[in-house]
């Protein structure tokens, strides 16, 4: 609060009586249908303070107020915000920022996609400009320690048989979104008839390219969503996914899983294994390149 | 006898805010008709200007929204406004101190789709009456046509339309 840049009128004031004396200036200028208008001598204070910075004088009066506001709107937002970056991964983790804000940080995982043909152009415009965005929420009452994670959807058209939806999933940690994976989606190969969300449309995917594996010592499936596990003792946390493969498919893993070294409690937010065989050979006749 | 609904335009952002942070209690300032201008011109409904008519704000708004302009003088008003509120909510501790940096900050850095218009259209039912529905005195009015107010209008009791 001692900023040069700071009002005289706040200067040196703690910050509950500043943000007090801004809001008050602000209510005081905005209509108030109801109530009487008052205001004390901090307040016309503060506000000539206002107006001599913005050389009040110019003719049209609504850029006048409008300035006026704004400036009020940046000195509270000021006194109010010390550290942006804390409200920011806050907000992020809970996946209220702007798309604009989230960052992106490519995970090495990424080199998988980049392999069956994305870019991380691709994956940049979709963050950029999803048609549809889904911050998953656990369906737990309590989300403990569980990844969160976010599902982005762009529709790429071209011609009708090669029209498909670029489904990019993310992990989201405060502001920053770690980008693990991307998968295209042809209706053409995919049912995506009753889906109605991102994670319906991976999971849809899942459906026609998953293969069965275990997470710990839990029953064969091909998808696992927000679920928790007790990691057996003697077995390491690299050993958390089990995927047999006796028909030597080729395949690639993917799980978001948060683990508690003291308890062995494995939550996963998000597992599957894809059929790259399978799905490589759908990507070609799209005419993809794939390098397996 | 009174209109069968109430209209009020509000941004998304203010709808979003008193949904999350208000426990879905709006503050609204409402008028019996979407279009003044609809009016007889011997009504008082006639009388309500355009910046308290609906339309005119919504359309005002709308203009502001798909033109990007980062002077408009409603968004403006709208950011000191909503941070304001802010402010004297965590005053009265009926939000916490993290809710209102969340709130300011979520103004500041909403982007011009967040600041869209919406018209909520309120069916005056046996709810919606004094001391609910407060009139404004004329002397804060924009004009002489009614405007009213609710201060705890509940989200089940109007319907959203965005057009």
């Amino acid at each position: 609060m001692s900023s040069s840049k700071t009002l005289d009128a706040i200067k040196g004031l703690p910050q509950g009586e500043a943000e007090r004396r801004l809001a008050s200036a602000i209510e005081f200028l905005l209509p108030k249908p109801g109530e009487e208008v008052t205001t004390d001598e901090t307040t016309s204070e503060l506000l000539t303070q206002v107006r001599q910075r913005i050389h009040r004088g110019r003719k049209d009066v609504r850029v006048e107020s409008n300035k006026v506001f704004e400036f009020l709107f940046n000195e509270l937002k000021d006194v109010v915000i010390d550290d942006e970056s804390r409200v920011r991964a806050r907000l992020g983790q809970r996946g209220e920022l702007p798309l604009y804000l989230y960052r992106a940080q490519f995970q090495p995982s990424f080199r998988d996609a980049q392999k069956l043909g994305i870019r991380r152009a691709h994956v940049e415009a979709a963050l950029a400009r999803p048609d549809a965005v889904q911050h998953v929420k656990p369906p737990l009452k309590d989300p403990r320690n569980f990844p969160s994670i976010s599902l982005y959807a762009k529709y790429q058209n071209g011609n009708r048989f090669n029209a498909h939806a670029l489904i990019v999933e993310t992990e989201r940690r405060g502001d920053t979104q770690l980008v693990e994976t991307a998968w295209r989606v042809y209706p053409s190969e995919v049912d995506v008839s009753k889906a109605e969300s991102p994670l319906d449309v991976l999971h849809a995917f899942i459906d026609t390219y998953g293969l069965e594996f275990r997470v710990g010592d839990g029953e064969k499936t091909k998808w696992v969503y927000y679920q928790t596990f007790t990691l057996p003792p003697g077995q390491e946390k690299t050993q958390v996914l089990k995927f047999e493969n006796p028909g030597l498919v080729s395949h690639t893993g993917h799980a978001i899983v948060s683990i508690d070294k003291t308890s062995r409690l494995v939550e996963v937010a998000l597992a599957y294994v894809v059929n790259l065989s399978k799905y490589s050979v759908d990507l070609k006749k799209h005419g993809v390149t794939v390098e397996l | 006898m009174g209109a069968h609904f109430l209209y009020s335009t509000n941004v998304w952002m203010k709808y979003a805010i008193h949904q999350k942070y208000r426990n879905d209690t709006h503050y609204v300032w409402c008028s019996e008709l979407f279009d003044s201008r609809t009016a007889s011109s011997f009504s008082l409904g006639s009388l309500v200007p355009a910046s308290a008519n609906p339309v005119d704000i919504y359309r005002e708004l709308k203009r502001d929204v798909q033109s990007k302009d980062s002077h408009s003088a409603k968004i403006t008003a709208q950011k000191a406004s909503l941070s304001t509120l802010a402010v004297k909510w965590a005053a009265a501790k009926e939000i916490t101190e993290e809710q209102k940096e969340d709130i300011i900050l979520m103004v500041d850095k909403a982007t011009f789709d967040e600041w869209r218009p919406l018209l909520y259209v309120i069916p005056r039912g046996a709810a919606i009456i004094p001391p609910r529905l407060q009139t404004v005195p004329v002397g804060q009015r924009a004009g002489l046509g009614e405007e009213y107010i609710i201060k705890d209008l509940q989200g089940t009791e109007f319907e959203i339309v965005e057009f």
